[in-house]
């Protein structure tokens, strides 16, 4: 039993080493000045810190207009998503037989490449002046699309985890079905409204092929990172992806609560 | 407060009957127990009130006026859930007042009605609980409160014991009863376990494969069962029944002849017919009665359980089970049960006498 536990943690640290150290690479990267970047044989330790790939950013990319459009782009999509994949969610808990079909119908907006999608939606986009929106509100349409399936699926778990004696005390109670749904069921359902928030905003946060084919002028962070990375600038491109990381953690830090707080517990027994 | 009234109240999903012709009228301030195995259709009854199911056919009717075609929350009918359902995001408080906040009433109205059926549930010191902080018996007496609180006219209980352990069940059980005595609310009490059934109500329905065996008060329903599935349910251990054949104004069975009374020769005619005798298994004395059936003890099959003892028996070539009372030491050679206990069904399990 002991030797099992022991075993079991250091299996953990196995896999924490290996998720962390391209975290620490970037780190690295992002604070150290190119030329150590690309040092053969490579350096684990930092030699010289260095603030200048951070400095350099704003003049290099327009770094604050990047991060606002990426902010926001995904802010927009997870609530458009959540917003419009709730009622459908709901609908389904209470339909078990319709599940193979909206698997189906889910999977299938997967299984075009976002890539070959883009180009047409491009080219409709320029129409619905949506195309190089300052704003960004056409690739938030798009995320929307790719956010929705998501957050579908773990909201029609997580509603379909509410039992439905709840529901049903609460119309003998004198609620209404909305009433139910608002007093009762979606207090319930918050850690999936959480999980699916988070997930869907990682979606949206580091989406490429979008980002890089609706968005001429006006880029979010994902393909500013790849121009610098590709015009060599590994360690500008690493500053960038620090840069990103820390929207994620907060977002994390901020719904990992919800969805921790087993809200169900004590319902009945 | 209020009188129900069943008028053949029958449930159909797709081609099975879950309810059939339920006819029953439950008098103000009356304590129904609905018995039933599993699956008899007992809880479909209280959906059927409640409004969560509608009627295949018939009637509900609370004094006087029709309800089975009203919203459930309109009804006034309130429902204890077999797994009490509280809401786990609310607190107590929040619970109880719930149904009180659903129709309006005010802020401080609320919180004094909440307040009051708190004391009298023993809950006042837990109001600001969460349900996940609360013992089975402590959340069983929310979901009562919760459902008295706005003085429902009909109450609805289904199988509230079920998820207590057996301790806690004995206490609860005189509770309900002792609260339902002193509201004086009319209720319904859904249960599988007979002991229940016979404590709490004034009345038991008895219901088998959606149709109603007998209603009764839990004596009568004990002394004179209408079926053989009603004394096969009712007692326990449960009564004996053996096939036995009658012919020419006597019954027989094994090897053991009994005269019967002129009545029930009369009733039974004049041919031969099959049919059952019940014998409850307190019946069996160590007494020799001249008209009775005897049964002679197997060797070492006796079960002391200290206030009781049981005991296989044989009557020809069935067994029977006998319960001598106390602790038995030594068992009789013979175990007679007289025939003014032993109770007749016709073929098809009916009751004659």
């Amino acid at each position: 039993m002991k030797r099992g536990k022991m075993l079991l943690v250091a299996l953990g640290v196995v896999v924490a080493v290996i998720d962390l150290l391209p975290l620490a690479l970037i780190l690295k990267q992002a604070f150290t000045p190119d030329k150590e970047s690309f040092a053969w044989p490579p350096t684990w330790l930092p030699h010289q810190l260095t603030a200048e790939n951070f400095r350099g950013l704003q003049s290099a990319i327009r770094l604050d207009q990047g991060l606002w459009l990426s902010v926001f782009v995904a802010l927009l999509t997870v609530a458009s998503s959540l917003a419009l994949a709730l009622p459908a969610a709901w609908v389904a808990a209470q339909r078990p037989r319709l599940d193979r079909p909206l698997d189906a119908a889910m999977i299938v907006t997967r299984l075009f490449p976002s890539i070959a999608l883009a180009v047409p939606l491009a080219a409709l986009f320029v129409h619905l002046r949506l195309y190089n929106n300052p704003a960004g509100l056409g690739l938030w349409l798009a995320h929307t699309l790719l956010g929705i399936p998501f957050a579908f699926l773990i909201l029609r778990n997580g509603l379909r985890s509410v039992p439905l004696e709840l529901e049903e005390a609460a119309r003998l109670d004198g609620a209404s079905a909305l009433g139910t749904f608002w007093r009762i069921t979606l207090p319930l359902v918050r850690p999936s409204l959480a999980a699916a928030g988070i997930l869907v905003f990682l979606v949206s946060w580091d989406e490429f092929a979008y980002a890089l084919l609706l968005q001429v002028t006006n880029r979010s962070l994902p393909p500013l990172l790849y121009y610098l990375a590709a015009f060599g600038y590994p360690g500008m491109a690493s500053a960038v992806a620090a840069i990103m990381l820390v929207p994620a953690l907060c977002i994390i830090l901020v719904l990992e609560p919800a969805l921790r707080s087993g809200v169900l517990s004590g319902s009945g027994r | 407060m209020a009188r129900a009234e069943f008028e053949a109240v029958g449930k159909r999903f797709g081609e099975t009957v879950a309810l059939a012709d339920f006819t029953l009228t439950a008098d103000d301030g009356e304590l129904i127990t609905v018995l039933g195995p599993s699956g008899c259709g007992k809880s479909t009854l209280l959906r059927l009130t409640a409004g969560l199911e509608t009627l295949t056919h018939g009637r509900i009717r609370l004094d006087g006026q029709r309800i089975d075609d009203v919203p459930p929350h309109e009804r006034n009918v309130a429902m204890v859930f077999q797994n009490y359902a509280l809401y786990p995001h609310m607190t107590v408080r929040g619970n109880i007042e719930f149904p009180l906040r659903m129709r309006g009433v005010g802020t401080a109205e609320r919180r004094q009605q909440a307040e009051e059926v708190a004391a009298l549930l023993e809950l006042g010191s837990l109001l600001e609980r969460r349900p996940a902080q609360l013992s089975g018996g402590q959340r069983q007496r929310v979901a009562l409160a919760r459902a008295l609180v706005r003085h429902p006219a009909l109450f609805l209980l289904d199988e509230p014991l079920s998820n207590l352990d057996a301790r806690l069940r004995l206490s609860v059980r005189q509770y309900i009863r002792e609260m339902q005595r002193r509201l004086h609310v009319t209720t319904l009490y859904v249960t599988h376990d007979q002991t229940e059934a016979m404590t709490l109500g004034d009345r038991i329905v008895l219901i088998h494969q959606g149709h109603i065996q007998q209603v009764d008060t839990p004596v009568a329903m004990y002394e004179r069962p209408a079926n053989t599935f009603v004394a096969g349910f009712i007692g326990s251990p449960p009564m004996n029944l053996l096939p036995a054949e009658y012919a020419a104004g006597a019954v027989r069975v094994g090897d053991q002849q009994l005269r019967l009374s002129p009545e029930l020769r009369q009733k039974l005619g004049q041919g031969t017919r099959h049919i059952h005798l019940g014998v409850r298994p307190e019946a069996f004395t160590a007494a020799q009665p001249p008209d009775a059936l005897v049964g002679i003890p197997a060797a070492d099959t006796a079960e002391i359980l200290g206030s009781e003892t049981l005991v296989r028996a044989r009557i020809g070539d069935q067994q029977v089970t006998a319960r001598l009372f106390g602790v038995a030491r030594e068992i009789p050679p013979r175990l007679a049960a007289p025939l003014a206990q032993i109770h007749f069904f016709d073929e098809a399990g009916k009751r004659i006498d």
